[in-house]
């Protein structure tokens, strides 16, 4: 097999994968905040700051209103939840990911 | 370019790629992981890794490549040994070193193989539709095929009493290495489609 056909099967491979994920069912902004958490989530259970996912490179464009939205929508799902015994906003990804394909 | 020159070309590109590819996940592992793994479990970071990307790399070559895959995983199994050992001439000389090498290569062919005499020819171009959660299931025999390697290969040198972690170290590390890369080329392939979107749009 040829490069490009691999390329091109791996590339639909990996689609099938999104799509079964969930992750192509979410907003671009919850994309966006999930992933922008999940990068500064080195162990499960790490606390990430709001103030920390909002300055990520991917979720600095985001207006306010529909980070907000986006955020409390990933609660809503599961995706997220509220760190406990923070006095800041806090949150810990979730990182089961039959969460994510039961929100799909 | 001559006929002759693109024939070889096209045939050598994809063994190169296995190689740098290869190559870049031990770096990866040998630069990155170890050396935080061994700040926990020093006496079996020498043998095994808890989250070892090259075997994701072996599943994947021996999905698309199949057998011929071997000789590139050898090659850049050898080479990796020798850009990220502290003594690499010592290295050439340690006839274990190649042995591993050599076995770890077979191991996702192998799994392929094992696939095949069920029925279920999984290699790619082959007919059978493949999907992510069989490359999965590809992924955790090569890990058993592989532990059982490994753990046989290196009795001599494992301290007693450290074969069994070993055995799960190499298992474990080799099933999130094919979870993990593919998990990272599906947000890398995915990130590429979004910016060749938002590209069009603006």
């Amino acid at each position: 097999m040829d490069q490009f056909r691999a390329f091109f099967q791996l590339r639909s491979i990996l689609l099938e994968m999104e799509q079964d994920l969930g992750l192509d069912k979410l907003a671009q902004s919850e994309i966006d905040i999930f992933l922008a958490a999940r990068s500064l989530t080195e162990n499960e259970g790490d606390v990430v700051a709001s103030d920390q996912i909002r300055n990520h490179s991917l979720t600095k464009s985001i207006a306010q209103a529909t980070y907000h939205r986006s955020l409390r929508s990933l609660l809503e799902k599961g995706m997220i939840k509220k760190a406990a015994g923070s006095k800041s906003k806090s949150y810990v990804v979730n990182m089961n990911p039959e969460i994510v394909l039961k929100n799909a | 370019m001559g006929d002759l020159s693109r024939a070889a070309y096209k045939s050598a590109a994809p063994f190169l790629l296995i190689i740098i590819l290869y190559i870049f996940a031990h770096g990866i592992v040998a630069l990155v992981i170890a050396p935080i793994q061994a700040i926990y479990f020093p006496e079996i970071t020498v043998f095994a890794c808890f989250l070892y990307l090259p075997h994701g790399i072996r599943v994947l070559a021996a999905l698309f490549y199949g057998w011929p895959s071997v000789i590139a995983l050898f090659a850049g199994n050898i080479i990796a040994a020798c850009v990220f050992s502290t003594d690499p001439q010592n290295l050439l000389l340690d006839g274990l070193v190649f042995a591993t090498a050599f076995a770890a290569s077979l191991t996702g062919v192998l799994a392929f193989e094992f696939m095949r005499l069920f029925g279920m020819n999984l290699y790619a171009g082959r007919g059978t539709p493949i999907n992510w959660k069989l490359i999965l299931v590809v992924g955790a025999i090569s890990s058993v095929i592989n532990s059982v390697f490994q753990s046989l290969l290196l009795s001599g040198v494992i301290i007693p009493g450290d074969g069994l972690l070993v055995f799960f170290a190499v298992f474990i590390g080799d099933i999130l290495g094919v979870a993990v890369l593919m998990f990272v080329l599906m947000l890398g392939f995915r990130w590429y489609r979004m910016r060749e979107e938002a590209s069009k749009l603006s």
